[in-house]
């Protein structure tokens, strides 16, 4: 097994990563259900299909990351930094995005069900296909290209609470 | 010849975005120079979408 692949297919949910190099590491098709990633530094990680439900990643550097078809269900992502991040088709259901950087992030067909993204950034970042079912975009910032993948309903929603550019 | 002067500008951001979006940084000081440059472009090129 290649060194590098040691957090892959795993059970980490009780694994305690504080003294973990993570920047870069590939933790695909693993549980990290409930993990503390707070403030961590995870960019250009591999967490394509992982279980990520309940974790806490508020604050966390996560840009370019692979998140695709990831579970981040009541996931904590407030403030943290998803620049250029893809989360093609991922579950983040009530997740708390409060704050944090969507900046040219891959959200299509991502189901954002009563998640909260208020104080959000939304530079050109694609949600098309995406469910936006009660989801809160108060103080969100947004510009023309990111309104143009949001579906007819969540759009006037996204207009009548957010900010545009 | 103020709208081709704009319709140059216009090509050469969509131009500058294309090379951004092909040479993506991995490090973290060069991903902040990619966004701040990235940010600028995306800013410039929202004056023609109003």
């Amino acid at each position: 097994m290649n060194p590098s692949d040691v957090f892959k297919k795993r059970n980490l949910s009780k694994i305690n990563f504080e003294y973990e190099e993570l920047i870069g590491r590939d933790f695909s098709d693993s549980n990290m259900k409930g993990v503390n990633l707070k403030n961590r530094d995870i960019h250009n990680a591999d967490l394509n299909c992982t279980n990520l439900s309940e974790a806490d990643l508020s604050g966390a550097i996560l840009f370019n990351v692979k998140m695709r078809g990831a579970d981040l269900q009541h996931t904590n992502l407030s403030s943290a930094k998803l620049w250029d991040a893809d989360l093609y088709g991922a579950d983040i259901r009530g997740a708390d995005i409060r704050g944090a950087d969507l900046f040219y992030a891959d959200l299509r067909n991502t189901d954002l069900s009563n998640a909260n993204l208020s104080g959000i950034n939304l530079r050109h970042t694609n949600f098309d296909g995406a469910v936006l079912e009660a989801v809160n975009f108060e103080g969100a910032n947004y510009d023309s290209h990111t309104l143009n993948t949001i579906a007819k309903d969540a759009k006037s929603q996204l207009k009548k609470q957010g900010k545009k550019w | 010849m103020q709208g081709r002067k704009d319709e140059n500008r216009h090509q050469e951001l969509l131009k500058e975005k294309k090379e951004l979006e092909k040479n993506r940084p991995h490090g973290i000081d060069e991903m902040r120079r990619w966004k701040h440059d990235m940010g600028k472009i995306l800013q410039e090129l929202e004056l023609y979408n109003k």
